[in-house]
């Protein structure tokens, strides 16, 4: 700018220097015209003369006289104009010419007037005017030949002043060429720079996630990012040919054209909210943030789809639900405290449970608030260490005392909660309450403890035969060590002696704990010659009495079996002794040693047969039960089949002789059911619970009153009759013993039985009585063995089996039963249940 | 699955087998009815398996009356394979047995069968639990959905 100033300043100067040069030629120029015109003037004041004096006229006179005038004004404007001090001298000089010259032309005119044409024409002729007017002619030529000087002298200054400054604007100029180039350079980089910034804004434009765009004050949208287009689902091209408001919700459009207004009055929108359709017909909030121009007559707005903001929001409320829910519903308690004061800022409700707080008393609050100083000292040193190390930290067991449930033992883990920059800001807290666990596992230790102390020699064996316990006195007699064994299969831990040949232990052993897995009942062995290894490997004789015992669980699976033994081997071996007294004892001894090995040997065996018949019995019974009956029901269904389909055929007597077969049929089928449940009821298990006995008469009673609704028997039960027993089994007891009483009542126009009980000497005596057909106590004996009737069929039905039933129950249960009766005075059957303990009774072999 | 409205009878005593269908026809009862004569036929006819293979699978029978003692493959795993299997799982099966052992109910209706008849001795008996038998199974019991009607 200075540069262009200077260059500027320049030309101006120049401009008017060259000015002043031409306007001094100019006057130069003037000067000589001046001078020509005054030469001019002095011709035109003479003539006059001339004229006067050669006419007379006086209008020549006139002429002469405005001459003479004009000479003067002339002379005195040359005097004005002169600068030059040579040419003002030259002025001056010329003065006294011109009036000698003016005075010379007076005289000759002043002659004609006074002396007439003659005396002035000669006084012309004198030649005086002549030469006066030649020396102002000369005067005249030197002054026009100093102003020819002047105007060489100063159109050559002019010159020289020209050609100086048009070099110097030359040079201003190249000097601004190359500034307006640097510039325009200078423009082109800055332009580069604008359009670069101008494409990085419009790849933001076209990037971002709200809706950008430009729209006029005249309602249509100008520029739209693609994320409005996108948005809505337009084409770009229709959002930007339709007015904008086209798009907006009717009942936004009044509030939208409101903001509007407001816009075009140059305030600016915050938060302003309406709904756009989309092509799909949807509808979407947008908020909107509009900026005017009203100069430009824009509107510069970005608009944000709420949805996806309310979407995003819902969408982190319900994770932060999720996870409260989670954290609420740990079963654990879990804290949050702040890392700076340790206060509990969160708190689940396993924790509320445990400590008995409400958490609005715990939130704010520290462990100072709710235990006891020493522990809330524990607590608090803990939480540092946490929070300093920045790790996290195991504490197995840790007390806390709780406002309502005592001192409880936890497990809680710390963990120090970091912020970004890693510096601890919360302690996460999780407790487990491990107070139950604690105690079992104690309770367990000092059982196991008190179990291991035992004085009797005793296993615990799991169903496969692993050592899952053992007492320290079977560890003594068989010379192991716990560890060693705990967790071995019994037959490893304990094989048979390889030197003894006839060694039977482990055979026999395993025999007797598989019939404790089958049968789930005890199992009591022969005296077994079962050596024990030393720690050195050698085996030594022993001699053991043993016992398996199974441990049931809830549902009657084996959980354990108990193997108790006694070391019988001092007694066994007695005889070896050398202080065992007299030959003849020891030799005694001797043979009852024998005696007993061989006899308990003996019953071990007999105790396997038995087991095998009695698994025989099983499958005959099954068979009896299922393909004794088949043949009998094709007798029975043959024949009802004859009787119908070939009845015309049939006189009465065959159809007679068809009815006994069917009958005789049916029979044998109830004696196969009755003799199988004869069977049944010494088999098997007995379960024995307290049971209401008068309630189960009652209700065997009420189904035998249904079966025969005509009949109005009086059944009194004596109530309050409880024992334990096999209910099972003692239901059979009273559907035989009440069926018979209402079979024998039959005949009685008023049957009455009656179940009751007497209790005499610590014995309690049951007893149902009827007033029925009674019978004959000759034969009382008779009445409980199988298929003994004092009756015959014809009279009263039935196979005979039930009594025996009855008495095989009663007998399991450890009781008896008795008869009474006379023929026509009704029965009485009483029994007795025995002193049965609690736990099963021996087995029984089959009838 | 689809009914057909067929009965499978499986039973290998052909007296019994005569008796059951006379009892049946006493009591009107006029389905089809197909015999198997052991566990393994039975099989093969509700899956359409060995010689019945090429029956229409989807064509069960509304209901299946079983005897437990039965040659090769006896009526307890009959039960249990029909109960294994998703396409006979619903399938009535009625336990019809001369068998009086309790653990012979016991473990019918442990492997689901539907109904357990102890077949009587005596006949008249007999076409009476029959007739309970139809119209239980054949005429009121309402299938499972999706089972097809009668």
């Amino acid at each position: 700018v200075g540069l262009l100033a200077g260059v500027a300043w320049l030309e101006g100067r120049n401009a008017t220097r060259s000015q002043e040069a031409a306007a001094e030629v100019a006057r130069t120029y003037d000067g000589q015209a001046r001078l020509n015109r005054l030469l001019a003037l002095l011709g035109e004041v003479e003539s006059g003369a001339r004229g006067y004096v050669i006419t007379g006229e006086s209008a020549f006179l006139a002429a002469f006289d405005s001459g003479v005038k004009a000479v003067a004004e002339q002379q005195r404007a040359l005097g004005l104009f002169f600068r030059d001090a040579e040419q003002r001298a030259s002025l001056v000089a010329l003065e006294p010419l011109i009036a000698e010259r003016i005075a010379i032309a007076v005289r000759n005119v002043e002659l004609r007037r006074v002396a007439g044409f003659e005396a002035a024409r000669r006084q012309i002729e004198s030649g005086a005017g002549r030469a006066a007017m030649d020396r102002i002619r000369e005067q005249l030529d030197r002054m026009s030949a100093r102003q020819r000087l002047l105007l060489e002298q100063r159109s050559a200054a002019s010159g020289r002043e020209t050609a100086a400054s048009r070099l110097l604007s030359n040079l201003a100029i190249l000097l601004s060429v190359a500034l307006l180039l640097a510039i325009f350079v200078a423009l082109l980089r800055e332009n580069r720079l604008r359009r670069r910034s101008e494409s990085e804004l419009d790849r933001f434009f076209t990037l971002s996630l709200d809706l950008l765009g430009i729209a006029s004050l005249d309602g249509y949208f100008k520029r739209l990012n693609p994320e409005f287009a996108r948005t809505l689902g337009y084409e770009m091209k229709e959002l930007l040919t339709r007015p904008f408001l086209d798009f907006v919700h009717p009942e936004d459009r009044a509030a939208t054209l409101a903001e509007m207004e407001k816009l075009s009055r140059g305030e600016s929108t915050l938060r302003f909210e309406n709904r756009y359709r989309c092509r799909d017909g949807s509808w979407k909030w947008l908020s909107w943030r509009v900026q005017p121009f009203p100069a430009e007559g824009l509107l510069y707005a970005t608009a944000r789809d709420m949805d996806v903001r309310k979407r995003s929001e819902q969408e982190l409320r319900a994770a932060n639900a999720f996870l409260d829910s989670v954290i609420e519903n740990i079963p654990d308690m879990v804290f949050v405290k702040d890392a700076a004061e340790l206060r509990f800022v969160r708190f689940n409700r396993a924790g509320e449970d445990l400590l008995g707080h409400a958490r609005d008393e715990l939130i704010g609050r520290n462990d100072y608030d709710f235990f006891p100083r020493e522990e809330a000292d524990f607590f608090t040193a803990k939480d540092r260490e946490v929070l300093s190390s920045g790790r996290l930290m195991d504490i197995p067991e840790e007390k806390i005392a709780t406002r309502e449930r005592g001192t409880r033992i936890l497990h809680t883990k710390k963990i120090p909660l970091l912020d970004a920059e890693g510096r601890p800001t919360y302690l996460l807290g999780i407790s487990e309450d491990v107070t139950e666990r604690k105690l079992a596992e104690r309770l367990h230790l000092e059982f196991r403890a008190l179990f291991e102390s035992l004085p009797g020699l005793y296993l615990v064996l799991r169903p496969d035969l692993s050592i899952a316990a053992v007492s320290d006195a079977y560890l003594e007699a068989t010379m192991t060590r716990r560890e060693e064994i705990l967790g071995r299969g019994l037959f490893e831990v304990f094989p048979d002696n390889p030197d003894d040949v006839a060694a039977t232990g482990v055979s026999n052993l395993r025999a007797s704990l598989g019939r404790v897995t089958r049968n789930r009942v005890a199992d009591t062995m022969a005296i077994q010659k079962y050596d024990v290894r030393q720690p050195d490997g050698a085996f030594v004789e022993r001699y053991w009495s043993p016992v398996n015992s199974p441990v049931l669980g809830p549902d009657r699976q084996l959980e354990y079996i108990i193997h108790r033994v006694e070391d019988v081997t001092d007694f066994v071996l007695q005889r070896s002794r050398p202080d065992a007294g007299s030959e003849e004892l020891r030799e005694r001894m001797d043979r009852m040693e024998a005696e007993i090995f061989r006899s308990s040997q003996e019953v071990q065996a007999a105790n396997r047969r038995l087991e095998l018949a009695n698994v025989e019995l099983e499958s005959f019974s099954y068979s009896v039960s299922h393909d004794l009956r088949a043949p009998l029901r094709t007798i029975d269904g043959f024949c009802q089949v004859l009787l119908e389909d070939h009845a015309a055929s049939l006189d009465a007597s065959g159809k007679e002789s068809l009815g006994r077969v069917r009958a005789a049929a049916q029979r044998m089928g109830m004696l196969i059911d009755d003799i199988l449940q004869l069977s049944r009821v010494t088999r098997g298990e007995m379960a024995l619970q307290v049971t209401d006995l008068s309630a189960l008469a009652a209700e065997v009673a009420e189904g035998l009153r249904r079966a025969e609704p005509q009949r109005r028997v009086v059944v009194e039960v004596e109530p309050g009759l409880v024992a334990s027993v096999d209910p099972h089994l003692m239901r059979i007891v009273f559907e035989n013993l009440l069926g018979n009483a209402f079979k024998f009542t039959r005949m009685q126009p008023e049957p009455r039985i009656r179940v009751g009980a007497e209790r005499t000497g610590g014995k309690v005596i049951y007893s149902v009585e009827d007033n029925g057909a009674g019978f004959d106590m000759a034969y009382a004996g008779k009445l409980f063995t199988p298929f003994q009737r004092l009756h015959s069929p014809r009279e009263f039905e039935g196979t005979g089996i039930g009594l025996a039933i009855v008495e095989r129950i009663l007998r399991r249960h450890g009781g008896e039963v008795r008869a009474a009766g006379a023929i026509g005075e009704g029965a009485s059957i009483s029994f007795t249940l025995g002193p049965v303990a609690a736990g099963d009774v021996p087995r029984e072999a089959a009838p | 699955m689809k009914a057909s409205g067929a009965i499978l009878l499986v039973e290998d005593n052909p007296d019994d087998e005569a008796l059951t269908l006379r009892a049946l026809a006493k009591n009107n009862i006029a389905n089809e009815i197909f015999v198997a004569r052991d566990g393994v036929e039975a099989l093969d006819y509700l899956f359409a398996t060995g010689p019945h293979e090429g029956r229409d699978r989807g064509q069960l029978p509304q209901v299946v009356l079983l005897d437990l003692k039965l040659p090769r493959l006896d009526g307890l795993e009959v039960l249990r394979r029909i109960r294994a299997e998703p396409a006979t799982r619903l399938l009535p099966v009625v336990v019809l047995t001369s068998s009086r052992e309790d653990s012979d109910l016991v473990e019918s209706y442990r492997l689901g069968a539907n109904s357990y008849v102890r077949k009587p001795v005596d006949f008249v008996a007999f076409v009476e639990a029959a007739r309970q038998l139809g119209l239980y199974w054949l005429m009121l019991n309402e299938l499972p959905p999706g089972s097809g009607a009668a």
